[in-house]
């Protein structure tokens, strides 16, 4: 995409005018890095006047399932309400067939790096360790030693 | 002094075993079950863990492992409390606490029991040992002896029938030290004299949790996980409130760090992204816990993004 042509979008999305300038430049900064340095698929701007925010959708390939995202600004702070309430909104939005209900949030830094943290609702188990890694470790060894004697 | 753990005084111990409720003994808002019984109890029946906090009695200089008494959460005590299987009880502190001249006596006459008894056994004992030996012993003497007779040439009679000289009168000669007793360490308190029952209630201010903010959703987000079968423990060593074990924690890694905020409250967002990275790091899912506005306990997992 033409620089020319984020910078339309970054207009449209200023005239949506449901947030506070930060929250939409954070937005803008997701949705660039998106398409520009992850090569996201379908990413569309959406927005809440509920919420006050505008909000991503899209795909990470092109046969992936749909993901949506909470872009946030590093400065503001965010209740788990508020994370209930947009996770509720992807269940309720004409696109969000993704039901596992997860949602992806976009922390941009002020130096406009971003982070990003999945949220899922209920419980998910973790990875299992590594067992094998565990048994070379020579100072896991010793430490069984001890508690075997 | 030699020491020696016994099992708890076995009529009072058996007597009150299967049905009676455990006791959690209440000392300055801390909750701690002092008998072995009620701390087995506590995990085997009603999976809550603990704490172990007392030295070892034979171990008594070392932290990697300790005994009773096993120190439990505010709300590990609350919610064994609350499903009616303990009782809060309080007693005065030790210190305070004045023996009669009956006590004295009675322990006394206690130990000097112990004393003749062992003392028996040691004589037997040392006779055994003795029997044992005095083949030996009486070679070696009349060895000397005759080394002693080839050496002075003086001719002496040699007595070697019959039992050493030790072995004929040892219960007038044997000496069995009192700093040699075993003194027993029971494992259960054994006087239940100044025990009372505690209702939590109307001691609020020896029961500093109820007020505190945070305690309600804490106590709502344990029981809960509780009552979906997991273990937990306190969660200090990863940062959160508590972690949560799919089994027994001897036996099981964590699954979860469970993090408990109140449905309102303000995040910052660092905060989830610390909490978010330790759990990655760790191998395991940070659990973001509150209440909704019915009380129910809402629960969403975080994890690391690797986009």
């Amino acid at each position: 995409m033409h620089f020319i042509e984020f910078l339309l979008q970054f207009r449209e999305m200023m005239k949506l005018d449901v947030a506070d300038s930060t929250q939409v430049y954070a937005a803008f900064l997701v949705y660039m890095d998106l398409l520009e340095v992850r090569n996201w698929k379908e990413v569309q701007i959406l927005s809440s006047s509920e919420l006050h925010m505008i909000y991503l959708w899209g795909k990470e390939k092109d046969d992936d399932a749909p993901q949506i995202l909470m872009p946030t600004p590093v400065s503001m702070s965010c209740s788990l309400k508020r994370i209930q309430q947009f996770q509720k909104l992807n269940q309720t939005s004409e696109n969000g067939q993704n039901s596992a209900c997860s949602i992806l949030l976009a922390v941009v830094e002020t130096d406009s790096t971003i982070v990003y943290y999945k949220l899922t609702d209920g419980f998910v188990i973790p990875d299992p360790p590594d067992f094998a890694e565990d048994v070379d470790n020579k100072r896991w060894e010793k430490r069984k030693m001890r508690f075997l004697r | 002094m030699e020491l020696c753990t016994q099992e708890e005084d076995s009529v009072q111990g058996t007597a009150a075993t299967e049905n009676s409720r455990i006791q959690i003994h209440f000392q300055q808002g801390t909750a701690f079950v002092w008998r072995a019984e009620d701390a087995r109890r506590t995990r085997e029946e009603h999976g809550l863990v603990g704490n172990l906090v007392g030295a070892l009695v034979r171990k008594p200089r070392q932290n990697t492992r300790l005994g009773l008494p096993l120190q439990l959460l505010p709300e590990e005590a609350r919610l064994l409390l609350e499903i009616g299987a303990a009782q809060l009880v309080h007693h005065g502190s030790s210190a305070d606490k004045t023996y009669d001249v009956d006590e004295k006596e009675s322990y006394a006459q206690f130990l000097h029991q112990s004393y003749e008894e062992q003392w028996k056994l040691a004589l037997q004992e040392k006779k055994r040992t003795l029997e044992g030996l005095s083949e030996r012993i009486v070679e070696g003497r009349s060895k000397r002896k005759r080394q002693r007779i080839d050496q002075n040439e003086e001719p002496m009679e040699l007595s070697s029938q019959g039992p050493i000289k030790e072995l004929l009168n040892l219960e007038q000669t044997f000496h069995f030290p009192k700093e040699a007793m075993m003194v027993q360490i029971p494992t259960a308190q054994l006087h239940t004299g100044n025990v009372e029952e505690v209702d939590i209630q109307e001691n609020k201010s020896e029961w500093p949790y109820l007020d505190k903010e945070n305690h309600e959703t804490r106590y709502k987000v344990f029981s809960d996980l509780w009552q979906k079968g997991y273990y937990l423990t306190s969660g200090g060593k990863f940062g959160g409130d508590f972690l949560v074990y799919p089994g027994d924690p001897m036996r099981f890694h964590a699954h979860y760090i469970a993090i408990c905020f109140s449905q309102a409250e303000d995040i910052a967002l660092s905060d989830i992204i610390t909490a978010g990275r330790l759990g990655t790091n760790v191998k395991k899912t940070v659990l973001l816990c509150s209440l909704d506005r019915e009380g129910h306990v809402t629960y969403t997992s975080l994890q690391w993004s690797g986009l």
